[in-house]
């Protein structure tokens, strides 16, 4: 459809209203503004009430003193970013010069951005709707026609917005170069960066009439530069209101054509890219490997089947650069075992996968990232790749180039040979124990092109086709299949999100079936419909004398805290709370004070907690009520507005009168349930056990806490077990068929301790019972933290005995001494954190574990462990060496009510007597979180876009992961 | 009124009720906050929701025009929708209908409105309303806000004008 230029839309004719759109589009347009100054206090609501209709709300701009202050001062920063760029030479004087005037041009309004203007939906939305003040002011637009763009060389352009128009089609109208990506920001402040070219467009808003489009020309200016210049425009309401002069010299230009989106869409202009899983578990196409990952926080479960083999994956991806996981190959054709060993079951391979984003993909060059499968397992199907992805529109190109298992075609010498010398061209397979990381015979060996073509259909349905590297000849165990053609192909069908179904031919003659469930642990988040009703936070207080007794019941029902106390000070209150480290803990505190709030008469000001271990405070929060009151019923009146609650670390002694009675001793008793499984054995793929759990506790008023569990056994196939495997070490870990079979009845832990605070940073705890299944005893632990500090150091000494198998109160011979010197830290980079223990082992051996996590925001863990310690691998048995992969689950990001338990599994490829710690009844480490260097960063994740208001979306780069 | 979004009951409170411009508007809400405001039965805003629609402007034929009209009537319509920013144009063909077999309005004339529009992502969207009308009253409808999000109304008492 060809558009006339210049307010003749076609929608405004249909619609009849052509005044409201030429008015909108005429050289004078900022004289359509109409201003109004608020005089008094009011909600927006009845301001809208009381006015004319908005005729277009998402120009309606809402200024405030407040935030002119701001925008003053990012004014100025801007303004010198523009000066160090000139002077780096990365901007011409001319263009600094431009950039400059258009800074010094466009004002600082003191925009605050409005939710969705409507008086009857605010009215409803009652923390939604701004509290407007004097001095605040109204701006009220017609209708806009059109769109500018804006670029950093500096250039300036206006068009005539046309529905179905996208930044893309707006941007090539103006300047006709191919660019990379621009900054979308919408009438109403929402800002949005947008591909503009093949390989990065995708599903994008539409500029809305009134859009500015800020476009990046210039390479060498940082992308957060070109972010404030979005943010700034932003804060100037919409385009049309900026007078033309001001962004002189302003080219104008007819809107350009509205291509229709054809059926297939090749170009891309709906697709939303969503990376799939290969027959691997990795993403990527069939046999072969692609660039591209999953985003950060996925987690999957995949599992194919192409005769004879049968694959079950784990895939992590911990960050947007590494993907992990682990994999079972079942041999269909070849046993485990002797039959007398294993029956009938298939020959199990294990292995563990890694892939890195070497770069990200750009306009002209592509993602690059390099893979290893079967990094520490047998070596069965170990390979190495380098593999790159481009895309264009719904196509994706992969090209790599393989070794070993992937690069068994053999199609040319190792090129790595030229620069290594011939030792590249043998590839030494040493299967021993497995678990080694063969890092000498990676990357060597002959090599082979692989890739192939993906394409994402607007259906919910991708095709593949691939070049295999695969001659299946040589296959592990003895295997050689015939091969009818090295092109795969299949399809993958997505139903819903996060499952996927493929199908396709491998080898040119053998069908495959697969499926993938995938979810992102760092998105999860559950409406807590099930939680008690929390009070809302009002104004009116209560006038009655507070009932101390009740508000303490009320926190602990809301916060799952433990209230110790509840001191009354004269204008401040301030509950003391135990075991108070939850998920989300603004969240908690939140409730705290809601309930405070809601119990407490006005002249308490100040409402406090004071977080406590070991009768000790270790952290305080707190808020100035009418601030927080202030902040829950009513929208910011800034950008950066300063939270209404404190964390204060190292506080002083809150005073004031007690209000509680004293506490003799609390007493809890908890059913649940308790699974354990151990996968991948000789005797059956899943061993479990299912059983009904009875967790204790008693702690007196000393601070000495009794806890313990019981287990009633409910499923077991453990019994199947009858390999405990042989063991040159004392078996400290491997008679698990006799601990989970011998009783239904079980004790799997009871134990006494008492914690103190020696001094400022040092804790002690001594400790002594049954401490797990296996071993109890007694022992004592120091740790040395420093509040607010990355760094803490522990150390735990123990004198243990293995358990009776009937895990009552009896033991058996074995006794060891057992503990490590721990340190830890908290990384600066993006929720990673890391420990090293050195000490001496279960089994006596001596050695260190190094962990590596990274735990998201909504509290969800990904990482994973490694022990070495000074038992050969020959002794230690398959495996050589003890490692594992881990992931936690907050109960509270997928439960319908607030938990403060974890979901935790691990996954190790065998559990062997080496490098095996004790359990013990307390953690210095995790009872003192409160210590730590950013106690309150985890919160619920934000709900993915689509389960959300349009309000409440988050563009990518607002999301917190 | 009762509303059912993909076999999900809910319902909403009726908050307003007025006349403009010879039309009858009546704002609903949940207990979510979300607000659905109906212009003679048809929705005109939704807001609050996961899509929605900000701003409708259409002249669409009065339910009593379709009983004297011996074909069916086309017409258009434009909306502001969200998330997207997109002004979507409309094209309506209304026309009367036959009741379903189960029908639990009897007495009550059906009038199909046939849609064609564009989604987000630029491919065709058709798809079809229902509306049970008696007098000026719609006793039931089916309509949607966009692709994902197609509901299902019923006023529970007798909505007087």
């Amino acid at each position: 459809m060809k558009v006339r230029p210049f307010g003749l839309l076609t929608a405004a004719m249909l619609l009849g209203s052509p005044s409201v759109w030429a008015s909108a589009h005429s050289p004078a347009v900022s004289q359509s503004v109409q201003v109004h100054k608020i005089a008094s206090p009011q909600r927006l609501s009845a301001w809208l009430r009381q006015n004319p209709p908005v005729k277009h709300p998402l120009s309606l701009v809402w200024t405030t003193p407040e935030a002119v202050i701001e925008q003053r001062n990012a004014q100025i920063e801007l303004l010198g970013t523009l000066a160090e760029q000139e002077q780096q030479g990365h901007l011409s004087p001319a263009a600094a010069a431009q950039l400059q005037a258009w800074l010094n041009a466009l004002p600082a309004t003191g925009r605050v951005r409005l939710p969705a203007v409507d008086a009857s939906w605010l009215e409803a939305n009652l923390p939604r709707d701004p509290m407007l003040a004097a001095g605040d002011s109204l701006r009220v637009h017609a209708r806009p026609s059109i769109v500018r763009v804006l670029s950093d060389d500096p250039r300036s352009c206006e068009l005539p917005h046309q529905s179905g128009l996208r930044a893309h089609d707006y941007v090539k109208a103006c300047f006709e170069d191919a660019l990379a990506h621009a900054w979308l920001i919408q009438p109403d402040g929402r800002m949005q960066r947008v591909g503009l070219d093949s390989w990065n467009q995708r599903l994008e808003n539409e500029p809305a009439p009134g859009a500015w489009i800020w476009v990046p020309r210039n390479s060498k200016l940082p992308e957060d530069f070109h972010k404030r210049w979005a943010q700034w425009l932003a804060w100037q309401g919409p385009s049309h209101a900026t007078p033309r002069d001001t962004l002189a010299p302003m080219t104008l230009r007819p809107a350009p054509e509205v291509i229709a989106t054809s059926l297939l869409d090749v170009s891309g202009r709906g697709l939303e890219p969503e990376p799939t899983s290969s027959d691997w578990g990795n993403v990527g196409l069939l046999q072969t490997p692609t660039a591209r990952m999953r985003p950060a926080g996925s987690f999957g479960v995949h599992m194919h089947r192409v005769w004879p083999y049968r694959q079950i994956s784990v895939m992590l991806q911990p960050m947007p650069w590494i993907e992990t996981g682990f994999r079972y190959v079942s041999i269909e054709n070849r046993l485990y075992g002797p039959r007398e060993f294993s029956g009938d079951q298939d020959y199990k391979d294990k292995s563990i996968d890694l892939k890195l984003r070497l770069l990200e993909e750009s306009r002209h060059l592509p993602e690059l990232a390099i893979g290893w499968r079967d990094l520490g397992g047998t070596g069965l199907f170990s390979g190495e790749y380098l593999v790159a992805s481009k895309r264009w529109g719904r196509l994706d190109a992969s090209l790599g180039l393989g070794w070993g298992y992937l690069g068994n075609r053999a199609m040319f010498q190792n090129p790595l040979s030229r620069v290594g010398g011939d030792t590249f061209n043998t590839r030494v397979i040493d299967v021993g124990q497995g678990g080694t990381f063969a890092g000498k015979s990676w990357f060597h060996g002959t090599t082979s092109l692989f890739g192939g073509l993906e394409y994402q259909s607007p259906w919910n349905v991708d095709l593949k086709i691939e070049y295999d590297p695969g001659n299946y000849r040589r296959e592990p165990q003895g295997n050689a299949f015939e091969v009818a053609s090295p092109i795969n192909w299949g399809m993958v069908y997505k139903p819903s999100r996060g499952v996927e179904l493929s199908l396709g031919v491998n080898r040119g003659n053998r069908l495959t079936f697969g499926w993938t469930l995938h979810t992102d642990l760092s998105g999860l988040n559950m409406p807590k419909v099930t939680n008690p009703p929390l009070p809302r936070p009002r104004a009116d207080h209560e006038r009655t004398p507070p009932n101390w007794s009740q508000m303490a019941r009320d926190i602990e029902r809301h916060t799952q805290w433990q209230v110790e106390q509840i001191l009354d000070g004269q204008d401040r209150v301030t509950v003391q709370a135990s075991k108070s480290m939850t998920p989300a803990p603004n969240d908690r505190l939140d409730k705290a004070l809601a309930v405070m709030n809601t119990h407490l008469p006005q002249r308490y000001q100040f409402l406090s907690v004071e977080h406590q271990f070991a009768g000790e405070t270790l952290a305080a929060e707190g808020a100035d009520r009418k601030q927080w009151i202030q902040q829950k019923t009513q929208p910011a009146r800034s950008t950066s507005v300063e939270p209404a609650t404190y964390l204060i670390q190292e506080p002083r002694p809150a005073s004031g009168e007690a209000t509680l009675p004293g506490k003799g001793f609390q007493a809890s008793l908890r059913p649940g349930m308790d699974f354990i499984q151990t996968i991948g054995g000789p005797d059956g793929f899943v061993l479990y056990q299912l059983s009904l759990a009875l967790h204790g506790s008693v702690k007196l008023s000393s601070g000495t806490e009794v806890k313990g569990m019981v287990r009633q056994r409910l499923l077991n196939n453990y019994d199947k077990f009858k390999n405990g495997g042989s063991s040159d070490l004392p078996r400290v870990r491997t008679h698990l068929r006799e601990y989970f079979v011998t009783s239904e009845t079980t004790l799997s832990s009871l134990s006494v301790s008492q914690s103190v605070r020696a001094s400022d940073n040092l804790y002690l705890a001594v400790y002594g019972g049954l401490f797990e299944e296996m071993f109890g005893g007694v022992g004592a632990e120091a740790l040395y933290r420093w509040p607010g500090s990355p760094f803490a150091v522990g150390l735990d000494m123990n004198r243990v005995q293995q358990r009776d198998f009937k895990q009552d109160l009896r033991f058996r011979d074995y006794k060891v001494n057992t503990g490590h010197l721990t340190g830890y830290w908290t990384t600066p980079w993006d929720g990673i954190h890391t420990s090293v223990s050195i000490g001496q082992y279960l089994a006596g051996d001596r050695g260190a574990t190094v962990s590596v996590a990274k735990t998201f925001a909504n509290g969800a863990t990904m990482g994973a462990f490694a022990t070495k310690t000074n038992v050969p691998a020959e002794v230690f048995g398959e495996g050589s060496f003890d490692k594992g992969i881990f992931w936690s689950i907050p109960f509270d990001a997928f439960l319908t009510s607030s938990s403060r338990s974890y979901a935790n599994f691990g996954w190790k490829p065998l559990t062997r007597d080496g490098g095996a710690m004790v359990g013990r009844p307390v953690s210095l480490y995790n009872d003192t979180q409160w210590l730590g260097s950013n106690p309150r960063r985890q919160r619920p994740a934000t709900p993915p876009n689509d389960r959300v208001a349009p309000d409440d979306r988050l563009e990518e780069h607002e999301r917190r992961r | 009124m009762e509303v059912s979004v993909g076999g999900h009951q809910t319902v909403m409170v009726l908050g307003s009720r007025f006349s403009q411009g010879g039309h009858t508007l009546e704002q609903w809400f949940s207990g979510e906050g979300e607000m659905l405001e109906l212009r003679d039965g048809r929705v005109h805003r939704a807001l609050g929701m996961t899509s929605e629609i900000r701003r409708t402007q259409a002249a669409p034929p009065a339910w009593q025009a379709l009983s004297e009209a011996p074909k069916a009537i086309a017409w258009q319509r434009e909306r502001d929708v969200m998330p997207g920013y997109q002004q979507r144009q409309e094209k309506i063909t209304t026309r009367k209908a036959r009741a379903p077999r189960s029908n639990a309005f009897g007495g009550a004339s059906w009038v199909e409105e046939e849609v064609s529009t564009q989604r987000l992502n630029g491919q065709a969207w058709r798809y079809t309303e229902r509306f049970a009308v008696q007098g000026q009253q719609v006793l039931y409808s089916e309509q949607c806000v966009s692709p994902s999000l197609c509901l299902k109304l019923k006023p529970l008492g007798v909505v007087k004008p």
